[in-house]
Order: structure tokens, then sequence, then C-alpha cells
């Protein structure tokens, strides 16, 4: 890893910018189903991504399978239960687990969400929607730059889906984004569907979401499906992981990789999971809907 | 000079996430007005979405580490249970694992002495099998590492057992119920609870789990081991269950599962 700060215009936080990898292609969630078929037939797919919870503990049925699929692939380590956002003390137990992970399994990358999940000790283990205020931002900024001290490394943060949004809310999401990327030097793993769905339910336009984030914060992005669901005569979509990606979704990532360049793109199916040539297959078209991208922007 | 008490005013941001959180744990407690914008869709109705991910994590998280349970009770009345445990039992950490940790002492309460007081000793050796697929990646003990000892030494050596290895029993056949229930499994079988009891030794590996079934003696002798005690102390204690304990096809059974440390 790369670590320089550099100043930024007077009277702002310095910029930092930190630098790690993994392969610009697409990549799939290694899920408990698919451990052994994954070690076995090593399916043609750039990099695996393991949920860090799953595999916690001193882990030895689950990180036996990660570390052998280690062996033949990068890997990106995906922590869904830090409540990163809360404004309870960081949990440390929770840290030094991920820690101790990250030590043996060495990934290419970690991330984690934009979002917290408990509060006064209670947690609700969901991906909840924070605030976008200068208040939450500093607070944000903060943990990150704790995170990131503690397991000493860059993180990618992710934007989540969500179906409210705070009447305090002073910014639009994407400027909270990539202010934080900003002010703390983490990277931004842009999760495109997540883009889409927030566009749909809280009625904004999908392409300055995307025009408004830094080109070089981009570290990753994740694709995945949504569902429909009908509430209070209108339609909300929900963030599932239980389907193929849609063709509106599609269309936008073909654009984030016009805007970001190639990236390293995972698609996430985490309910109702397919067989893994069903998984492969997703991958393999998001690799082709990137290289049609590429080359029409060229 | 003294200073008047105020009511200290939380930030902003703490305050709105207690606020949401009782609107989310406690579905009554919705704010009306100056929390979460309508734009269309009534706000109680927008925490609900939270509400219900919150109560389907849950179940989910529970019928991971519960399946032989669920699959006894049925997916429906197993959903019921897992919302009144939610409901007692608070998630204080990230990791849903810990979720569950409380699910048989749960089941325990709710059923005991009834005609599904077995259910909460399924679930507790499901729990003892999730909390062994956590332990650490160690190599077990082989048979070899008493070569250099004397036999007339034995008495003294002491053993671990592996943190993959857990123990479990019940008075009812757990270990046939779980084998009924695993997916594998497709001929239905009719296991009679009134079958015995059984006295467990489980060893997670990487692609199988061991259940293997000891005797109460033997059952003894290995918990006294994973409590610390001398190879002729544990063996001791096993003789006082039964005068017939064989103590060196015990050890065998011990290695050859892999259970020693």
């Amino acid at each position: 890893m790369n670590d320089s700060v550099q100043p930024g215009p007077p009277g702002t936080l310095p910029v930092k910018r930190l630098v790690d990898g993994l392969p610009a292609c697409a990549g799939i969630g290694l899920r408990a189903q698919h451990h052994a078929a994954v070690v076995a037939e090593r399916p043609a797919v750039g990099w695996l991504e393991a949920h860090s919870e799953n595999y916690f503990g001193r882990g030895s049925q689950s990180l036996h399978w990660l570390l052998q699929a280690r062996e033949h692939y990068p890997v990106a380590l995906h922590g869904v239960g830090l409540s990163l956002g809360s404004t309870d003390p960081l949990d440390t137990e929770h840290l030094r687990e991920w820690r101790r992970l990250i030590v043996r399994v060495q990934p290419a990358v970690i991330s984690e969400h934009l979002s917290w999940s408990s509060i006064d000790g209670r947690f609700s283990n969901d991906l909840l929607p924070l605030p976008y205020t200068r208040e939450a931002l500093a607070h944000l900024v903060d943990r990150v730059d704790q995170v990131q001290e503690l397991l000493g490394r860059r993180i990618l943060i992710e934007n989540l889906s969500s179906y409210l949004q705070f009447d305090q809310s002073d910014m639009p999401e994407w400027v909270f984004l990539a202010e934080l990327s900003r002010a703390s030097g983490c990277g931004i793993l842009l999760d495109v569907n997540n883009i889409y769905v927030n566009a749909h339910n809280h009625g904004f336009d999908a392409d300055a979401y995307l025009a408004a984030l830094p080109r070089e914060a981009v570290g990753e992005i994740h694709l995945a499906g949504h569902s429909v669901r009908e509430l209070g005569g209108q339609t909300v979509l929900i963030d599932t992981h239980s389907t193929h990606v849609c063709a509106d979704v599609w269309q936008l990532y073909a654009q984030a990789i016009a805007r970001f360049g190639a990236q390293p793109t995972l698609l996430e199916w985490d309910a109702d999971i397919p067989a893994l040539e069903v998984l492969v297959a997703e991958a393999q078209r998001a690799d082709q809907v990137a290289g049609e991208a590429l080359a029409a922007a060229a | 000079m003294p200073t008047k008490s105020r009511e200290k005013r939380l930030p902003p941001l703490r305050e709105l996430q207690r606020r949401f959180a009782a609107g989310l744990f406690e579905p009554q407690d919705v704010p009306r007005q100056g929390l979460i914008l309508a734009a269309g869709i009534e706000p109680a109705l927008r925490v609900g979405i939270y509400t219900n991910n919150w109560r389907q994590g849950v179940r989910e998280a529970l019928a991971l580490i519960y399946p032989v349970a669920e699959r006894l009770v049925g997916t429906e009345y197993f959903a019921s249970l897992a919302d009144d445990y939610r409901s007692l039992h608070h998630s204080t950490r990230g990791d849903l694992h810990y979720v569950g940790a409380a699910f048989p002492a749960f089941l325990r309460t709710q059923f005991a002495n009834g005609p599904y007081a077995y259910l909460a000793d399924v679930a507790a050796l499901e729990w003892a099998i999730e909390d062994a697929r956590r332990a650490a990646l160690v190599e077990a003990l082989s048979p070899d590492a008493l070569r250099d000892t004397p036999p007339e030494q034995y008495a003294q050596l002491h053993f671990k057992l592996h943190p993959a290895a857990r123990l479990s029993h019940s008075p009812f056949p757990i270990r046939r119920i779980w084998l009924a229930n695993q997916p594998k499994h497709e001929a239905v079988e009719t296991v009679r609870l009134d079958a015995g009891g059984d006295w467990l030794l489980i060893r997670v590996m990487p692609d199988e789990i061991a259940l293997a079934a000891l005797d109460e003696a033997g059952y003894a002798f290995a918990a006294a081991l994973g409590q610390g005690s001398a190879l002729g102390e544990a063996a001791d204690l096993a003789l006082a269950i039964d005068a017939a304990f064989d103590l060196g096809a015990t050890l065998r059974q011990l290695f050859v599962l892999g259970a020693l440390r």
C-alpha cells in the first residue's frame, strides 16, 4: 500500500491517497454452498469476495476453504457487521477478529458499508442508512480513520440501498460519499445496483451520482439483483441479492465503466443462491459489458 | 462557582439513531414527525421495511445454525419461534453467529417437560457443531505422541480435547434425530423418542461432521480430559460410572476421531 498525504485546498482537511487493488475484471462471492466446488473446479473468474464475519473465530471449517481458494484467486474481504456509522464506540473485538483474518488471508482489498446497525449496544444486524449532514460526515471520517489506523491499510466504503431519507440530511448521498473518501483516504466500493435502487426510491438522477464521484477513488464495483415491492401505493425497489442483474443496471454499469475505467466487479448473490455455473455466467457477462463499454468509450 | 445543572443535549446523530432504532425495534414507536421524509410513503411503512429485514435476518441466521430444529417443527413454526426469541434476546454483536447462542436455552424454557422437550437438546447439539466450526485450524494429536512415554507413566499424562471437538448428551436419541434430518438422508425414518439417550463426541472437520456415540463412562472420561484431569484421574472417574470401562478402546476411539490435542 502506498500512503501519501497531500495538502487540500485551504481550510479543508488534507486529502489522503491510498492505493491497493484487485484485478480489474469480474469476480464472484465465495459462499458456503460453493466452497468445495470453487476449490475443486476453479471456475474462470478473476477473483473472489468473502464476507469477513463468516470466517471469524479461529475458523476451522470455513477458513479452511477460504485459504484453499486463496491459493488460486485474489480475495476481497467484505465486512457487513462493523456498524461503522454508529455513535456507539467502535467494536474493537470485532476489529481484532477482522485484523486476525486479514493477516491470515492477505486480501487484495477490504471493504465495509456506509451504514450503521446498532445503538446502545443493540444490533439490528442490518445496514441502516445515515443522515447526510456535516456532523455525520465528521463522525464517519473519524471512524474510517480509526479503522484504517487499526487495520493498517486502506478500506473501501460501499454505498447502500435505502428505503427512506432523513429530514436532517443537507447534502446528497454522493457528495457525502465523495467527501468521506477525500477526507479519510478511503476508497469507494461503488454498488451500481444500490445507486439504481436509490435513484428510483428517492427520485434522483443516477448519472449525477456517477458524475459526482472522483474517478481515482473508486476501487471496486458491486452488481446485484433487486426485487420490486408495492408500498403505500408506490413501487419500492428492495436490494435482495436474490436474482439476476436487471437490464437497466447493466446499462448503468456500462456508464460506470465508461467513467471509472475497468474495475474489479463483484456479482453479488446472497439469497436463493444458484448453481456455480449461473454465478460464473453472470460474471462473464459483466466482463463482456465492461469490454463493450470500454471499446465504445475509446 | 457552582454551575446550574442543565440537561445535556445529545449530538443530533446519536439522537437520530436512538429515535430511529426505537421505531425499528418497537414499531408502535415510529416517530410521526421530524425524522423521516414521507415523500409519498408513510414513514412508518418505510421503517417497516427495516423492521421486516431485522425479523427476516434473525429467522435466517437461526435457520442456518439450526436446520434440524427447523425441519423438525416446520418452517412456519420455526419462524414464529425465531420471532419470540428475537423479542427476548437482543442481538449485541455485529457478527450473526452470536445471534443464535441462546436459542437452545430459549427452547428449553419454552418446552420444558412437554412433548417437545427433546428440541432444546437437538438445538444444543447444533450449537455445539456451529461453535466447533469456528475453532482453530490445528492438527489433532497422533497416537505416535505416546511412543516415547513408558506405559507406567500414562496415568500422569494430560490431554486436551481438540478445539473442534465438543461433547453433547441428552436423554433423547439426538444422534439419530440429527442423522435422519440431514439433507443427504433421503429415507423417511421414524425415530422413537424413548429409544434411549445419547452421549456424543462431535468432531467438525473441513468437509465432514463426525458424531461419535460414546457410553456414559466414555463421555465422562472425555469430559474429564477436556477439563484438565490427568489420564489416570479421568479413567478412575469413568470406572466409577462403569466398572467395565475399557480405557484402551476409548482412548483409541478418541485418537481415531482426532478428538485429542
